[in-house]
């Protein structure tokens, strides 16, 4: 597989009539964008606004926030499976990408119904934590979008993810006769036969047994981060980096690292194709669904896992994973696995709460391992603020359930606490934990 | 300790632990029939409270012949 | 004129010259002066400091009399008012590294800043290392010099900074082990990859995150006779009345809830729900709380005779992202209640 990537920077976004793109700057027409959304007869409402970073400024509630991207060669789209989308030509070819800016998908749709897993991002485009997030130095296009009521609930997910995808193709098209500020080849070359072979394991959850989609309406899946369109708890697969930066593995779902964006910006992929054919040779890439519900079911996924790595020729494995307490034991359990079987595994992994006579932090004990990079405590309440300030604009609902109970609602403006997660998955940013 | 995921607690050193079904149902099946169902629940819950009688030093599994047959 | 800076310094009777271990037993002593290696201490501290007291005590004595001795120590610190307190350092001798930790969490406890020295191993800072601002030193006192001069400069960081100092790998203490958020100059990611070569390459690396054991329980003793025992039922579901009356939170509970079971055959699916957030419930909240906790079989093997009787409340948490302390405290909690109520076993229904 060879992909070429062509990053067109953007710095500035305007609204104007004619879209198009020129030298950095988008012109964007947001009400034919908010028109095309509703060609949709199952959107209830639709509009489309611009943030710009250092202002005073709250997007709430944000589902996903995806970077525009449009596959010009080898056919197919970015994002390929989800919503219906192609799959052909993904990894292969030549894809566009605007960086500076991201299309932020707002709703108040929920992800199930069943309770629980509810909807708690929101960006701030300055203040403390903005500075913890990296949309915050984008400029934000956001779509905000309400289904109509009366379908099933993994429908109405599906109307809004697919009015932002719209979106993000239409603002990727205007890249199509222009030049692109960096162009990228990334293939796996073949290597030196010394170099120690590296494979990445990406842990994705899966919230089919318990969200309680597919009980309710007899839908066919569930909602969340999806592998080629599917979010079903599967067999793990192997993947060729490139699928991953195709957006073969693409959200929306839950928690401010979990998002479409984050998914094809992915730093370790960029780590690793940065060494390969001098340090490493990287041998391809894994996606182990999490949150099985029996330990039958957690015991097969975990030695099914690390014997693909094996047969994938790993020598050694960088573990990340999208978090929660269920799910940590499959991927703790694997990581097992595959030291058992003489593969090196780093584990990439928040914190936990930190209690105040400094014990540790992991859920689940791994004495096996004493190669873990930590990202920071995950929850928002241990970041070091209680509140966010107070903002001068909203885009998106201006009313907020807040509490433990959810039970009080405030103006989504005035200074209310982080998100409950701040989670950088893949380690995209600096945060860490530290024995002071 | 009746749990869905027994490994956890026995790794955690939880000394008489019992096999529940899943995490979303526990101590019964709603797929099975009411007599089954109960019967599962009853075998479950017995278990448990057997394993209140047995000495042990290590951790221990304690699983009830029902669940073991639903497990697949 | 400059600001004096006033210091306390404590030390065993042997730094105070009155001898070794058999005058351990020396009473707590207060001189209005620096001794032994305070002498020193105050010269390197330099022209702006003082050492308005030494407090000295046995080894022994302080063992023997530990609150006596701290509310003594508390109460001259009342008296004096100083900007420091210093003690030891007490290298590798085990009960003075102890007395040294024990008078420094006194001096917090009345908000004066605290420092001390002692080695690595001594159990003063094994056993209160999250408490304390320890220098690491030597076993013996032979380079006493230059870490006197170490707890001089400890001791400036400490008045400057205080509650941001560390981390101690740094700025010159032996961590603490509270783990703190920390910023670095590289992205996690490229740690990752960092540390994944080290291992392959056999180079030395230091793991962010280290292991915890949780420690270990003796079994409990079998209970003899079944029929005659009181049990009790917890679960970790958060089953609590429907609509949720006592507000317990659905993920990241402290609390611990008791409901009446005592006259209830089972959990009627329109009566009680399941708050746990973490599996949403669903099953337990629309079709069988009884999946959760198996009241309705509990109940029967009363009725049977294979319980004495069943402990009149359930107990309810929510299990969904309860730190490891939490939970260990809501379990000491829930354990001393059952105990007052007589119950000599449980069952606890997890998901």
């Amino acid at each position: 597989m060879e992909l070429e990537i062509k990053d067109y920077l953007v710095e500035d976004v305007v609204e104007g009539l004619t879209p198009s793109l020129e030298g950095t700057t988008l012109v964007v027409n947001v009400e034919e964008l908010a028109r095309i959304i509703k060609q949709d007869s199952r959107v209830a409402s639709a509009s489309v606004e611009i943030a710009y970073p250092g202002t005073s400024t709250r997007i709430w509630p944000v589902r996903d926030i995806i970077e525009p991207r449009i596959k010009t060669k080898g056919g197919g789209t970015s994002y390929p499976g989800i919503c219906g989308r192609p799959i052909k030509g993904v990894g292969n070819g030549s894809t566009n990408k605007l960086s500076g800016v991201c299309v932020v998908e707002v709703s108040e749709v929920p992800w199930h119904e069943a309770g629980g897993d509810h909807l708690q991002l929101f960006l701030d485009m300055s203040g403390p934590w903005a500075d913890l997030i990296p949309y915050s130095k984008l400029i934000n296009i956001c779509v905000i979008v309400e289904p109509v009521e009366g379908i099933p609930i993994n429908e109405k997910n599906r109307v809004v993810h697919e009015a932002c995808l719209k979106i993000s193709d239409a603002l990727a098209a205007l890249t199509v006769g222009n030049s692109p500020t960096r162009t990228e080849t990334f293939a796996l070359t073949p290597t030196d036969s010394d170099l120690p072979k590296v494979a990445y394991i990406q842990c994705v959850h899966s919230s089919q047994a318990t969200s309680g989609n597919m009980l309710l309406d007899g839908a066919a899946d569930t909602v969340c981060t999806s592998i080629y369109g599917h979010t079903e708890l599967t067999p793990a697969i192997a993947l060729h980096p490139n699928e991953l930066m195709d957006g073969a593995i693409s959200g929306p779902y839950r928690t401010a690292f979990a998002t479409s964006w984050m998914l094809v910006n992915n730093p370790i992929l960029q780590e690793l194709y940065e060494l390969h054919g001098l340090e490493i040779d990287f041998v391809g890439c894994i996606a182990m669904r999490t949150e099985w519900t029996t330990q039958r079911e957690k015991d097969l996924i975990s030695e099914q896992t690390a014997r693909l790595a094996k047969l994938l020729r790993a020598e050694g494995v960088i573990v990340t994973w999208d978090a929660g307490g269920n799910e940590e034991v499959e991927v703790v359990q694997m990581i097992r696995e595959c030291e058992d079987i003489g593969i090196k595994a780093v584990w990439l992994t928040s914190d936990d709460h930190v209690p105040a006579n400094g014990e540790s932090t992991l859920l689940t004990p791994l004495p096996e391992l004493d190669a873990i990079i930590s990202t920071g405590c995950f929850r928002g309440g241990d970041l070091g603020f209680e509140t966010v300030p107070a903002v001068d604009r909203v885009v998106g609902s201006k009313k907020k359930l807040v509490g433990r109970l959810r039970d009080r609602e405030v103006e989504t403006s005035s200074a209310i606490a982080p998100p409950a997660m701040f989670d950088d998955h893949y380690g995209i940013m600096n945060q860490t934990c530290k024995e002071f | 300790m009746i749990s869905a995921l027994p490994a956890i607690p026995l790794s955690l050193g939880a000394h008489r632990v019992v096999r529940g079904l899943r995490v979303e149902h526990l101590c019964g099946d709603p797929n099975l029939s009411p007599d089954r169902d109960w019967e599962l629940m009853y075998g479950i819950a017995t278990t448990a409270l057997e394993a209140l009688e047995v000495a042990v030093g290590d951790p221990q599994l304690f699983q009830s012949d029902l669940v073991m047959s639903e497990e697949a | 004129m400059r600001k004096q800076l006033r210091i306390v310094h404590y030390i065993n009777q042997f730094f105070a010259g009155i001898g070794g271990e058999e005058h351990n037993d020396t009473p707590l002593t207060v001189v209005d002066k620096p001794v032994g290696p305070g002498r020193l201490l105050e010269s390197l501290f330099g022209e702006q400091a003082q050492i308005v007291a030494t407090i000295y005590c046995g080894d022994d004595y302080f063992v023997s009399n530990e609150k006596e001795v701290i509310s003594e120590i508390q109460a001259i610190l009342y008296d004096q008012r100083p900007d420091l307190v210093v003690t030891g350092p007490a290298f590798d001798a085990g009960r003075y590294g102890i007395s040294c930790a024990l008078v420094c969490k006194a001096a917090q406890d009345v908000g004066i800043p605290a420092v001390t020295g002692m080695h690595e191993d001594n159990p003063g800072i094994t056993t209160y290392r999250h408490e304390i601002i320890s220098v690491p030193t030597g076993e013996t006192p032979i380079g006493m010099a230059s870490e006197l001069k170490d707890i001089v400069a400890l001791a400036h960081k400490l008045l400057e900074e205080s509650s941001s100092l560390g981390p101690g790998d740094q700025v010159g203490f032996a961590p603490t082990g509270i783990r703190t958020p920390y910023l670095r100059e590289n992205h996690a990611a490229e740690r990752s990859v960092n540390m994944l070569l080290a291992r392959l390459k056999s180079e030395p690396f230091s793991s962010e995150i280290s292991n915890l054991s949780y420690g270990s329980v003796v079994a409990p003793e079998p209970i003899k006779d079944l029929s005659s025992t009181k049990v009790a039922f917890i679960t970790t579901a958060g089953v609590v009345p429907k609509g949720n009356p006592d507000q317990l939170s659905t993920n990241v509970n402290r609390r611990v809830m008791e409901y009446d079971i005592s006259n209830l055959e089972q959990l009627n699916v329109d009566e009680w729900e399941s708050l746990h957030s973490g599996f949403k419930g669903f099953i337990y909240n629309t079709v069988n709380p009884n999946y959760a906790l198996p009241l309705p079989a509990f109940k029967e093997a009363e009725r049977q005779g294979l319980i004495g009787s069943i402990y009149p409340q359930m107990l309810s948490v929510v299990g969904g992202g309860c730190p490891v302390t939490e939970a260990k405290r809501l379990g000491s909690e829930i354990s001393a209640r059952l105990q007052k109520g007589g119950v000599q076993a449980a069952i606890v229904a997890s998901t």
